[in-house]
């Protein structure tokens, strides 16, 4: 048993900055807008996160600053879509270049002052770490890190926000039909940068894990397209909090087991490969059965 | 709505269209200057730097050229594709699989023919590239078509799809184990393009220039060019007036995906070999931004090709001299300037009178 408890435990681990930034782009795409820039919100977080954890040697601390962070660099976004009215694609991809370049340039700046220093972040503990001796559960679900069980929580709210709360119905129908919103007295601008917010908060969550709980350092574009595969994920799981966070789960699980094919076998790319032509097949096959948001990428 | 709806014939606007390259060369400069300072750089040398590694050398000078032409293939492709309303992002997969088509013609007994050929096995690779580039670009574009699936995502999935593959084949002993002509992943000496005094530079190069006058001349001096914008306006409107927009949109992903992937096969033929990381990676997304900054016209995209071409070469050199400014910096720039012609794009549209509908 132990080694299937190993591997949903590790796939969870893997899957959770998916699973951030899933839920992310899942919110924001269901109030209508996409940004296909997650990739470099998440590297924001992951640089902000590194860098307050570091700097206040509190891995806390570090998912905190990359929830803001994250946030902070939606705001751009928000601005760019909503007030410029700019095309939301292209934005995205900007936004994935800004990050790209000004996280690696700042970390290299960061590391030709502190040379000799060790750039490193404190581990981060788990919630309930008596819980991790329970049986089955225990090593899949509690021996994990708070942010994993932060992403969990989260995975729930997200769908009873939706599914249950008024505010919910609200955010969907601006996704769906942002004049009928409106003429109903809903903001829609209002409603969005809500949105982008929390979108913004997420993706950094997500790319903090990866500097404060996975590695505890930052590496140049360390990310490395989780943003991209998140993307996939939330269409893979038609813009549903449940089927995301399976995608999510899928994903963790198939790059935990390219980890376990020696790195020298080129199936290794083939894994690889995985994320992206499922959500192709996902896509042929009746793509229409459960449309995305109605007014998704729409400018308003 | 978006990108590919821009109309410069806003008077107000004539100081803006006028000032509009200096202000970005200014802007661009000051940005980067500031950066500079901020990771604990000088300006100064490090300009001189850029500078030198742009036109201080031969090798400056072939790089920003080869690099420029590629950027170019690419930037085309995306300005036809965002003048008729497509938002194909996937001219970086679309370049790789050209590539792997290219080098797959060479394996094998036709290899050695083409080797002993190369007369015609260079035309043929490019072809190859060609056709590869616009097959990988038409999975996106019938997926479209048939099934009703975003292009952005499609393309995206499909750059990333095709980025392991072509590493797949290249790091995959069984797919070059058939090539008797060369070792690993190299091409034989015959098929590759002669370089210009140990340059980057190529006989390749020369292609851009019919590339690019054929974009113009189509898109401004074709009905079929009039029918694509006119479908990147209103695509409604342009099929009420007779617009067969299902067959032109296919066309334009077929034609964008090849120019993407005779790119690639001729960065194939430059190096000489087919890498799993190669050194143009990224470019298709920068390309976005030459495209943007030519304002989707193919004859501005030549100066906006040279310039990045020449900014990446700069900013390599600047990594590598003293100035310890790392080159990730042309990224930063790069994504500023997209944001930048997007700013320009808003300001336009405030000043035309008629709101397009989302």
């Amino acid at each position: 048993m132990s080694w299937i408890e190993h591997a949903l435990g590790s796939s969870l681990r893997i899957g959770t900055p998916l699973l951030f930034a899933g839920l992310g782009e899942l919110v924001l795409e269901r109030s209508g807008m996409i940004n296909i820039g997650i990739e470099g919100v998440m590297l924001c977080g992951a640089f902000g996160g590194f860098y307050a954890g570091w700097a206040a040697q509190s891995p806390l601390i570090g998912a905190l600053a990359g929830a803001l962070s994250g946030a902070a660099f939606m705001l751009v976004f928000a601005f760019m879509s909503l007030k410029l009215r700019a095309e939301q694609i292209v934005t995205g991809m900007a936004m994935n270049l800004i990050a790209a370049g000004a996280t690696s340039t700042a970390f290299d700046a960061l590391r030709a002052a502190h040379s000799g220093e060790s750039l490193s972040v404190p581990v981060l503990g788990g919630l309930f770490p008596q819980w991790s001796s329970l049986p089955v559960v225990g090593p899949i679900v509690f021996d994990q890190t708070v942010l994993t069980s932060f992403a969990l929580i989260s995975v729930v709210a997200v769908w009873f926000y939706f599914a249950r709360t008024e505010r919910g119905l609200e955010l969907r129908a601006v996704g769906e039909n942002p004049d009928a919103a409106q003429a109903a007295g809903v903001s829609v601008v209002a409603a969005r940068v809500k949105a982008c917010l929390a979108c913004g908060a997420l993706c950094g969550l997500g790319g903090a894990f990866l500097t404060v709980s996975q590695t505890s350092s930052f590496a140049p574009n360390c990310t490395s397209g989780r943003g991209f595969v998140a993307l996939a994920a939330v269409v893979l799981g038609r813009h549903g909090a449940f089927g995301t966070a399976a995608a999510c789960f899928f994903f963790g699980a198939a790059f935990f087991s390219r980890d376990a094919i020696p790195t020298t076998s080129a199936a290794v790319e083939l894994v690889e490969i995985l994320p992206y032509a499922l959500t192709l097949a996902a896509l042929c096959w009746k793509f229409k059965s459960r449309p995305a948001p109605a007014a998704l990428g729409k400018v308003w | 709505m978006s990108v590919e709806n821009r109309d410069d014939s806003s008077s107000s606007l004539i100081w803006l269209r006028l000032a509009w390259p200096l202000l970005l060369a200014l802007g661009t400069a000051g940005v980067l200057a500031l950066t500079i300072v901020l990771v604990g750089g000088s300006p100064g040398p490090a300009f001189s730097e850029f500078i030198s590694g742009v036109i201080g050398s031969k090798s400056g000078l072939g790089g920003t050229a080869a690099r420029g032409s590629m950027l170019a293939f690419y930037a085309l492709g995306i300005a036809l594709s965002f003048r008729a309303g497509i938002l194909n992002i996937g001219a970086e997969g679309q370049s790789r699989v050209g590539a792997a088509a290219a080098v797959a013609l060479t394996l094998g007994a036709p290899g050695k023919f083409f080797v002993a050929h190369a007369w015609l096995g260079i035309p043929l690779m490019l072809l190859a590239g060609a056709i590869g580039g616009a097959f990988w670009s038409l999975v996106a574009g019938a997926l479209k078509r048939w099934r009703g699936v975003p292009e952005v995502i499609a393309t995206l999935m499909l750059n990333f799809a095709a980025l392991h593959f072509v590493k797949y084949l290249v790091s995959s002993h069984d797919w070059l184990q058939g090539n008797t002509n060369f070792q690993k992943n190299e091409l034989a000496r015959e098929l590759q393009f002669s370089g210009w005094a140990d340059t980057e530079f190529h006989a390749g190069v020369f292609l851009a220039i019919p590339a690019v006058i054929a974009a113009h001349v189509y898109l401004f001096h074709t009905a079929g060019g009039l029918r694509l914008r006119a479908m990147g306006f209103n695509r409604a409107a342009a099929r009420a007036c007779g617009v067969n927009c299902e067959r032109a949109t296919l066309m334009i992903f077929a034609v964008s995906g090849a120019l993407a992937g005779l790119a690639g096969a001729m960065s194939v033929l430059a190096a000489g070999e087919i890498s799993a990381d190669p050194a143009y990676s990224e470019f298709g997304y920068m390309a976005i931004s030459v495209a943007l900054v030519a304002l989707l016209k193919p004859l501005w995209i030549v100066p906006a090709a040279l310039i990045f071409g020449g900014m990446e070469m700069g900013a390599l050199s600047m990594e590598g001299g003293g100035a310890n400014v790392p080159h990730w910096i042309v990224y930063f720039i790069n994504g500023l300037l997209i944001l930048a012609m997007l700013a320009r794009d808003a300001g336009a549209r405030r000043d035309l009178t008629s709101e397009e509908g989302a």
